[in-house]
């Protein structure tokens, strides 16, 4: 190869490079100033110190972290654990049932066409169409001893007395993120669901296989990576909710989230906030990795 | 195409739009902006102070809190702000971290006409050295509220209703409500208890023990609760349904239940209203104090501290923006103010709030 053809191949890559950077770079600037600068930020304040005048004291300690595991009772027993074991578990509760109310109806959106299908779609969607503190409050009135429901079960005389699953505590709210988070689910799986050969479903039944053993042999394998995806988009933004347990718990109980916005809002602890946050994006990013590990872009819809 | 002449016409007018404008920003008119840092509800009264003074304009910022309030003026040096209008606890803590300026009494010319209890307040909690630094503003209390279609208004008036699964024959299990905050919650479970001693130095201070016997009274009680209610637009639905028959929060949140509701009423419990005044401060850092002075001086005047008390559901520290205050709903016998507890510093905040949180998890 001749100089001149190096230098035009140097040039060619530079060319590349400089292609790549242009598409490329905006996007990483994004990412860099409105995600991972924020994040190291707050990584490192979950290190430091607030003083008693409400100053950042940049020393490495880990003395946060030891406030959110260690309590005036021991270890483990603290406000933060026993708040953060119930926000996984209403996170889990939640994401299992919009697992199982949104397999059927993505599943039934899959052999509707035309008409029909956009009816179902948009009849399922369109409660969505609210900001969500409307549809959590839309929740409201539903609930309490004097709820529309405790009314109406003991008017009907089914009970004599308000159930107390109906009374405003964690059913409610798991109720109404179910709600609230259920097209995550549905429109995950619908296009998960919507890959699959439906020959494969038909020669499973040639072959005699029941509807439960379909759908746990073929129906539930072939959609796993929409499950998944699905599971995550519901999973994450349960487990940090904010708003829905103010409402629908009557403060009865306290998610995480909300355990650090008291210490934030007062006291000031933002070192105490920041190290408890960590304990929020852990889930995530396991979340993201298992999402990314397991299924491709197309799948994730 | 446009010719040069037009082009420096319009390149000139479009600088004089300019510069007319910049200079409308930097209070080129001459008048002095003062910024607030504040609760919602002042901005309700800028025209009308901007207009009686003359040559000061407003700029209002809200917080989310005292707390915020401190730290935000405390992280910019105290200079981005020229007023700020925390609740009265927090006053003190301006004036140790030195962000508050000594207030010029030649200006307040108002000040005489605020009740006995917040001039003295203002010469007490917020005074150091002999200078006063805070002016009290608003007040209201908090106690409880309570459906007399359910309860009967002549009840026994105390906080023990609020744990009381029956209370003079009437079943409120269930139907009690119970301020969601740390601060006030804490504090009215230990005057149901009869904790009166830990209100009794500058902050609130309740032993070992008593602590332990508000934490346990909250966990027993809790089941009896509807829940911890904080806002005013799911109170007044919860009395509307039928979801609540007591309820403890402040009283300018059941004022505002009172207009949708008419059975609602507020109790006057035998062991005193606890008290909250909104105390401004003029920063230390201000460049422009003397007009933040003249501004406060609007905050209790006669017209503008009235329109502010009718805008915000809260009443007036000075009596005479109370006497030209119409809704019923505000007026006050004075001599209720005579035994209230105001609100102070506690003295084991961190320690209230995990135990807090621990009674919410219970």
């Amino acid at each position: 190869m001749s100089a001149l053809q190096r230098l035009d191949a140097a040039i060619e890559r530079r060319g590349e490079r400089a292609k790549l950077a242009l598409l490329a770079g905006p996007g990483v600037g994004w990412l860099l100033t409105l995600i991972l600068i924020p994040m190291a930020f707050l990584m490192a304040v979950s290190f430091a110190r607030i003083s008693s005048s409400y100053d950042v004291v940049w020393s490495l300690s880990v003395a946060n972290y030891t406030d959110l595991f260690v309590g005036e009772n021991g270890p483990l027993q603290t406000p933060f654990i026993d708040s953060f074991v119930l926000s996984l578990g209403i996170a889990a509760i939640t994401t299992a049932l919009t697992v199982v109310l949104a397999y059927p109806v993505a599943y039934l959106l899959t052999r509707l066409s035309g008409r029909r299908f956009k009816l179902v779609l948009f009849g399922v969607l369109v409660p969505f169409f609210t900001i969500f503190i409307v549809r959590i409050y839309s929740w409201f009135a539903f609930f309490g001893q004097s709820g529309l429901i405790n009314s109406t079960l003991m008017n009907a005389g089914v009970v004599s007395e308000p159930i107390g699953l109906f009374e405003f505590g964690v059913a409610p709210v798991i109720i109404a993120l179910t709600h609230a988070f259920f097209p995550y689910m549905l429109l995950t799986l619908y296009s998960s669901l919507e890959g699959i050969d439906y020959g494969t479903i038909e020669a499973s039944r040639d072959l005699g296989a029941s509807r439960l053993e379909i759908a746990r042999d073929v129906v539930i394998p072939l959609s796993a990576q929409g499950l998944i995806t699905g599971c995550v988009f519901v999973f994450v933004p349960a487990l940090g909710t904010f708003i829905t347990p103010q409402f629908l718990a009557r403060g009865k109980i306290t998610m995480v989230a909300e355990v650090l916005t008291a210490n934030i809002n007062q006291l000031y602890a933002i070192d105490y906030g920041a190290a408890g946050s960590m304990f929020l994006i852990i889930p995530t990013l396991l979340a993201f990795m298992i999402v990314l590990r397991t299924t491709s872009l197309e799948a994730m819809g | 195409m446009v010719d040069r002449r037009k082009f420096i016409k319009a390149a000139g007018a479009t600088g004089v739009a300019g510069v007319a404008g910049l200079s409308g920003c930097m209070g080129g008119s001459g008048s002095t902006t003062v910024s607030v840092l504040t609760w919602t509800g002042y901005d309700a009264v800028s025209d009308q102070i901007e207009e009686t003074l003359g040559d000061v304009e407003l700029d209002i910022s809200v917080a989310e809190g005292s707390a915020n309030m401190f730290s935000t003026v405390n992280a910019g040096g105290g200079e981005q702000f020229d007023i700020v209008i925390p609740n009265n606890e927090f006053v003190p803590r301006f004036i140790d971290a030195e962000l508050a300026a000594p207030m010029d009494m030649d200006v307040l010319t108002n000040f005489d006409s605020m009740y006995g209890t917040f001039q003295n307040a203002a010469e007490t909690q917020f005074a150091d050295g002999g200078d006063v630094y805070g002016l009290p503003v608003q007040f209201g209390w908090y106690a409880y509220g309570y459906d007399s279609s359910v309860l009967p208004s002549d009840h026994e008036q105390s906080y023990e209703v609020l744990f009381s699964e029956e209370y003079e024959g009437v079943d409120l299990s269930g139907s009690i409500a119970l301020y969601d905050g740390y601060y006030k919650t804490i504090m009215a479970t230990g005057l149901a208890l009869g904790y009166t001693d830990a209100f009794e130095g500058d902050t609130v201070s309740f032993t070992d023990e008593q602590l332990t016997t508000i934490e346990e009274t909250l966990i027993d009680f809790k089941p009896n609760l509807l829940g911890f209610v904080h806002d005013e637009e799911t109170l007044t639905q919860d009395y509307q349904n039928g979801n609540v028959a007591v309820s403890f929060a402040n009283r300018s949140t059941h004022v505002g239940i009172m207009n949708d509701y008419d059975p609602l009423e507020y109790a006057q419990p035998a062991e005193e209203e606890l008290t909250w005044f909104e105390g401004a401060v003029v920063t230390a850092g201000s460049s422009n104090k003397e007009a933040a002075f003249r501004v406060l001086n609007e905050f209790i005047a006669p017209e503008t501290g009235a329109a502010l008390s009718e805008n915000r559901n809260i009443m007036n520290t000075s009596q005479d923006a109370m006497g030209n205050i119409d809704a019923p709903t505000l007026q006050i016998d004075p001599e209720v103010l005579e035994g209230m507890i105001p609100f102070k510093p506690a003295e084991q905040n961190e320690a209230w709030i995990e135990m807090f949180q621990r009674v919410k998890n219970a």
